[in-house]
């Protein structure tokens, strides 16, 4: 497997020798569960040149992209696709199975059968303090994660992420137990919350909102903008607490 | 109408909330703004406005305004892009910048914030002590006080009582206001700026903007903001509670230059910290502003007390990504409340243990948050204009231009300082 972190940064040939890029961003669709890569992203933010999958060279030992074929212009991904580095590294994830924020600090890709495929990401404080290490990237290769979740088990919180996984068909967010939904839209900043809830089919909807407890109800309202003015503000500890939870059921993770 | 209700049909057109709903609004909104900008005038804040008005009299009232604008202006910023990306700041710049980045930014700002928390206890002992308890007494209670606060309390009820303990500083006013003070010496002295370029004046105008625009109330403002799950149809009420809590700042930083520049500044006198300008006050002001004065030393002393660690653990927890969360269960957010019971243990037993030298450690502690305040705002500047960040919410080149503008006065007065 490689670490996104090794991958960054490394200088690729184009195949003519006219030219030389540093790899900024590796373009994923995430339409395929475990997302897949569909091309890099070459050179500057302001003239990134797009390079498809299929006209990169890999080298025959290291599995490592070294040449491209060629490349053109593009100014952003569209639809299901996103910037590993832009929209997923060191971005806030929602674990849809533990039910709780996290910050990814690896993500981990495996290359299967000419293919460059997301295995997952690894969050906590043991993966980040590795990034933190004076140790070269290419040494970060052999410290194996010790768990990893697949970008099928976590709903990315960054705005890229989270329009690209609502584009998804696939994505957790669209397989997820009323419940289940209750509680990412629990965790969810406000107006990301509100961008998840129209997009749910409308009985999905109703019953999702039944589910959430009434503050988070009158906080989507709100961000809908269809809500009354706040209610009174809670002043006693034993009201609930901020995030207030849905209450628990059996069904944890996606349907 | 309900969420269930289509998005497009949310809203019956031309309808308005009408005053009361704004008003009440309005109302919830506020809180970030408000208690960032208050704790800006702590103890060491309170220190370097006495000293203005003591050392400079009424000529330098004008580095206050400025700052109060530069203020205004980064805290709108920082509560801006709490609202718009749901992150803190630190955590926003891990995104961005990557983790090592993010990592030397908290480290700093650690150090420096505990540090500080340090000096807001020195605060609430020096200020204690000029009302007869022992700091003994006083530090641990406040200690205590404070984190009782932030782990018993909900999110509404920390609001509350942080803000009620910000109405301690009209005791400035009062304190002002019972020296009689010139008043049109005070409008010239803000309006018409003034500066000798001396080394004594070059470092009281960087040490106004330093304790005005601190690190930690930026950090603070943006994790607050998220943590009230503040929504972008806030952000107006919001700029409101930015622009009121930075002018009562102002406000209350320009009464403590006024009491002491008509009080002490004629008779030459020279103090080295807000308790020896409520000793000084007694005698030429009466007894009343004097007690008034130490007063609001010990209320400003424990709204920072309060905000700093608070400040502290939202930021280690962005750059962790743990939960953190005022209303978050202890089980759920061990770190969030981990660190701050950490921070303002550690800031008490400084300030308590005997053979502990503060002067040095204050000193250090202004230096470190003087070397993070420009990279933060450059970052903060950088991040405004990024529309991978804000979406289609940048800055536009007004604010981007009134952004720069203040990071080259703040950098400009952190290289008088050297100089």
């Amino acid at each position: 497997m490689i670490p996104l972190t090794r991958l960054i940064g490394r200088r690729l040939s184009e195949a003519a020798g006219r030219s030389r890029q540093r790899l900024r961003d590796v373009v994923v669709d995430v339409t395929e569960p475990d997302g897949v890569a569909t091309g890099l992203l070459l050179g500057r933010s302001a003239h990134a040149r797009f390079v498809p999958w299929r006209d990169v060279r890999l080298h025959p030992r290291t599995g490592m992209p070294t040449q491209f074929v060629d490349g053109h212009p593009r100014a952003v991904v569209t639809g299901s696709e996103l910037l590993l580095v832009r929209d997923v590294l060191d971005s806030r994830v929602y674990d849809v199975r533990a039910r709780r924020t996290d910050r990814v600090a690896e993500v981990w890709l495996e290359l299967r059968e000419g293919r460059l495929e997301v295995a997952g990401v690894e969050v906590g404080a043991r993966a980040m303090v590795r990034r933190l290490l004076p140790i070269e990237p290419s040494d970060r290769a052999s410290t194996a994660p010790r768990m990893l979740l697949p970008l099928s088990a976590i709903h990315l919180m960054s705005p890229g992420g989270h329009r690209a996984q609502l584009s998804s068909a696939g994505s957790p967010v669209h397989r997820l137990s009323g419940a289940g939904t209750a509680h990412l839209l629990t965790h969810l900043p406000p107006d990301a919350a509100a961008e998840l809830a129209r997009r749910l089919p409308e009985q999905h909807r109703r019953r999702v909102v039944q589910r959430l407890h009434p503050r988070v109800g009158d906080r989507l309202r709100q961000a809908l903008g269809s809500g009354s003015p706040a209610r009174r503000p809670r002043t006693r500890r034993t009201d609930g607490w901020r995030l207030f939870l849905p209450p628990e059921d059996d069904h944890k993770g996606p349907r | 109408m309900t969420a269930d209700a289509a998005p497009s049909a949310s809203r019956a057109p031309g309808r308005s909330p009408g005053n009361r709903g704004r008003l009440i609004a309005s109302l919830a909104v506020l809180g970030p703004g408000l208690l960032a900008g208050l704790s800006d005038d702590d103890p060491a804040g309170i220190t370097t406005y006495s000293v203005l008005g003591t050392d400079h009299g009424y000529r330098l009232l004008w580095v206050l305004l400025l700052s109060t604008l530069a203020l205004i202006l980064f805290h709108n910023l920082a509560s801006r892009m709490g609202v718009i990306t749901g992150q803190g700041l630190i955590g926003l710049i891990r995104h961005r910048y990557g983790v090592r980045a993010g990592a030397a930014a908290l480290l700093v700002l650690v150090v420096a914030n505990t540090g500080t928390a340090a000096a807001e206890m020195a605060g609430v002992a020096a200020g204690s002590e000029l009302l007869g308890v022992s700091r003994y007494v006083a530090v641990p209670i406040a200690a205590a006080g404070v984190t009782a606060l932030v782990l018993l309390g909900s999110f509404h009820r920390v609001e509350h009582l942080l803000l009620a303990m910000a109405s301690v500083f009209v005791a400035y006013v009062g304190a002002a206001l019972l020296a009689h003070p010139d008043w049109g010496a005070a409008g010239r002295g803000l309006l018409v700026p003034a500066l000798s370029f001396s080394h004594a004046e070059t470092g009281i105008v960087a040490a106004t903007v330093g304790t005005t625009l601190a690190p930690w109330g930026l950090s603070f403002i943006q994790s607050y903001a998220v943590d009230k799950r503040l929504t972008v149809r806030d952000l107006p009420y919001e700029r409101v509670d930015v622009v009121l809590g930075a002018v009562l700042t102002g406000v209350i930083g320009f009464f403590v230059v006024v009491g002491c520049a008509e009080t002490l500044h004629p008779d030459g006198l020279h103090i080295q910290s807000a308790s020896d300008a409520a000793v000084a006050l007694r005698p030429i002001a009466g007894d009343f502003a004097g007690g008034l004065f130490a007063v609001g030393l010990v209320g400003a002393a424990l709204l920072a007390a309060a905000v700093l660690p608070l400040s502290t653990a939202y930021s280690v927890c962005d750059l962790t990504g743990s939960q953190a969360g005022l209303d978050s269960r202890f089980a759920d957010a061990r770190v969030f409340y981990g660190t701050n019971v950490a921070v303002t243990a550690l800031a008490s037993a400084l300030v308590l243990l005997p053979h502990v030298h503060l002067l040095p450690l204050l000193v250090a502690t202004q230096a470190l948050n003087a070397v993070l305040l420009v990279p933060l705002l450059v970052a903060m500047h950088l991040l405004s204009r990024d529309p991978d960040v804000m979406g289609g919410r940048t800055a536009g080149p007004a604010a981007s231009m009134a952004q720069l503008l203040v990071i080259a006065g703040v950098t400009a007065s952190a290289v008088l300082l050297i100089a």
